[in-house]
């Protein structure tokens, strides 16, 4: 369903001096329907940089993210047009980021029930009981449904991120170390949550950092070397 | 699968001056300025292109005097263009609000004219049904001297409306979804603060069920609770009726919030575009990483 052939990701940092840092270099895999693929490796090795290429919040440097997506056939991620690119993340590829960031002022609630209600025909009152249930069951205290999260801890806030995206059962979701600030049980139920999505058939990249996690989750992990010979400058 | 763009600018362009013939080369990024050196022209935007879709909300970014209210005012024909086009395509009966407008302008609306070759009537016409703005100063906005209601039945009678009674009612529920309490709608805009003076600005744009809506800096200058407050209004508001958002602003969390894709513009030209994330996670032209840098 998705492979990755040679992708390289270069930032140039302008405002230092044109400051060269290269991470992955000429990265490859290839992930089938259904897999759960686990990326690992050091700090600072680029295994957050690649599903945000996948994503395309970053612009591959080089080499093809071939995506056979249901909407358009097979495309690649790392060419295709705006307006495409955004029609995918409307209907089949989510991602979950390390921290949440969503408007002030919208309940908890309605940030996991619009992001459902966006993408399907569920009614509000449908999409407000799934949204319900499912922050019920990563243990959001319901008193906290109609608060916004901008107050939540950073356990909490991380669950409403992992929530609004699994509620609409994306086909490709990239997961970026959603476990990170989550105690052992909370931990666990995002585990098992992944896990029924996973057997209802979508497709998952993950970041953990913690290998145990990694081992209930991923049929096959990509291991990172440690960045090699970053930084390098522009003549 | 994408419908067709509801707005297609191309090579949107104004002059301030006589303009010559070395006014491209002489102004931009590369030059570092918009001002012609020969002739003195400003060149307050220039081959500015751009598709907007149904539903879609773009950004615009700049530093102070790149051209971004430039763009939205010449979109909204308050000024003239020195060049470019823009085609707009609405779908016949596309469910305004709005009296007999649409009847007058249909021709213009397939996607094919230059709705700048159009008559002043017809722009009229075309920006009274389908468009609102939210200037960036209230008082380009509001009449001060008028009241809150007062100003929605204006913008009411321009998209066709007459009666009384009938604007009065929808100048109350506008009024009551931008959450301005309705005992204040006979008041007028000078007395309010400057968050309700653009809520009113909201309300005004929206007054003919607009299917694009332009705003300016609608959150600077407001403090950071009420800020919020109009994000919120805009963001339900754009939920609610499908509206197609064009969004300037020097505050990045702004357009971060409310807007998929951006264009960053700098001496009057448009120097990067990208989805919205990626221009601010993976900026690419320096001046833009400058930006987002300094902002974060
Ligand atoms: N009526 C005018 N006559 C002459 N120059 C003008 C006129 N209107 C705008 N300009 C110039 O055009 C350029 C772009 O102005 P514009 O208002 O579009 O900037 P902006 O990007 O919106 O800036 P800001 O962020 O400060 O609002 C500026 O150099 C401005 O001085
Ligand atoms: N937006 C960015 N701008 C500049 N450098 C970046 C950016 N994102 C990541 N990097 C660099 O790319 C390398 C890989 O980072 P990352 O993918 O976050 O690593 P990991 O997730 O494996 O810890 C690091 O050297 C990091 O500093
Ligand atoms: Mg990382
Ligand atoms: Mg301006
Ligand atoms: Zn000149």
């Amino acid at each position: 369903m998705l492979s990755v052939l040679d992708l390289t990701k270069r930032f140039t940092l302008h405002t230092q001096g044109g400051k060269v840092i290269e991470a992955p270099s000429a990265f490859s895999f290839s992930l089938h329907e259904g897999m759960f693929l686990g990326l690992a490796g050091p700090s600072g090795s680029g295994k957050s940089t690649v599903l945000k290429c996948i994503y395309r919040t970053y612009l591959p440097t080089k080499g093809a993210l071939h995506y056979h997506s249901l909407l358009f056939g097979p495309v690649d991620l790392a060419q295709l047009d705006e307006h495409r690119m955004l029609d995918l993340r409307r209907t089949e590829i989510a991602y979950v980021s390390q921290f949440l960031r969503v408007i002030p002022r919208v309940p908890a609630i309605e940030i996991v029930a619009s992001a459902l209600k966006y993408r399907s025909s569920a009614s509000d009152r449908e999409a407000l009981r799934k949204a319900a249930e499912l922050l019920e069951r990563l243990g959001i205290p319901p008193r906290l449904f109609d608060t916004y999260p901008s107050t939540f801890s950073g356990g909490e806030q991380q669950r409403v991120n992992i929530a609004r995206s699994v509620i609409w059962k994306p086909r490709l979701l990239l997961l970026d170390e959603p476990t990170a600030s989550l105690d052992s049980t909370a931990a666990a139920t995002v585990v098992d949550i992944l896990r029924e999505l996973r057997d209802a058939g979508s497709t998952m990249i993950g970041i953990f950092h913690d290998r145990a996690t990694m081992a209930q989750l991923a049929d096959q992990v990509h291991e990172f070397p440690q960045q090699r010979s970053v930084h390098a400058y522009r003549d | 699968m994408r419908d067709q763009p509801l707005l297609s600018a191309r090579g949107l362009t104004r002059f301030y001056g006589t303009g010559c013939v070395s006014c491209p080369e002489n102004t931009g990024p590369a030059a570092a300025t918009n001002r012609c050196s020969a002739c003195g022209t400003i060149v307050a935007c220039a081959e500015v292109s751009f598709d907007l879709y149904p539903d879609e909300t773009i950004g615009i970014v700049g530093e102070s005097g790149s051209g971004k209210s430039t763009v939205v005012r010449l979109l909204h024909f308050d000024i003239e263009p020195s060049a470019g086009s823009l085609s707009v395509t609405i779908p016949h009966g596309a469910g305004r609000q709005s009296g007999n407008g649409q009847v007058h302008v249909q021709h213009l609306l397939d996607g094919t004219a230059d709705v700048f070759g159009a008559t002043a009537f017809e722009r009229r016409m075309i920006r009274n049904t389908f468009m609102g703005i939210v200037y960036q100063n209230a008082a380009a906005g509001l009449r001060m001297q008028v009241s809150a209601g007062g100003n929605v039945a204006e913008r009411l009678i321009a998209g066709g409306w007459r009666s009384v009674g009938a604007m009065r009612d929808r100048a109350a529920w506008l009024l009551d979804k931008t959450e301005i309490p309705l005992e204040r709608m006979d008041e007028l805009p000078r007395n309010f603060s400057g968050g309700m003076q653009q809520r009113v600005q909201i309300a005004k744009a929206l007054s003919n069920s607009p299917v694009v809506l332009l705003l300016d800096e609608v959150t600077t200058g407001l403090d950071l609770s009420v800020q919020a407050r109009v994000l919120d209004v805009i963001r339900s508001l754009q939920r609610e009726f499908r509206l197609a958002l064009i969004v300037v602003s020097h505050d990045l969390g702004v357009i971060r919030l409310l807007t998929s894709r951006t264009m960053v513009m700098k001496h009057g030209r448009v120097i990067e575009t990208g989805l919205t994330d990626q221009i601010l996670e993976d900026p690419q032209h320096p001046y833009t990483q400058l930006l987002v840098s300094s902002q974060l």
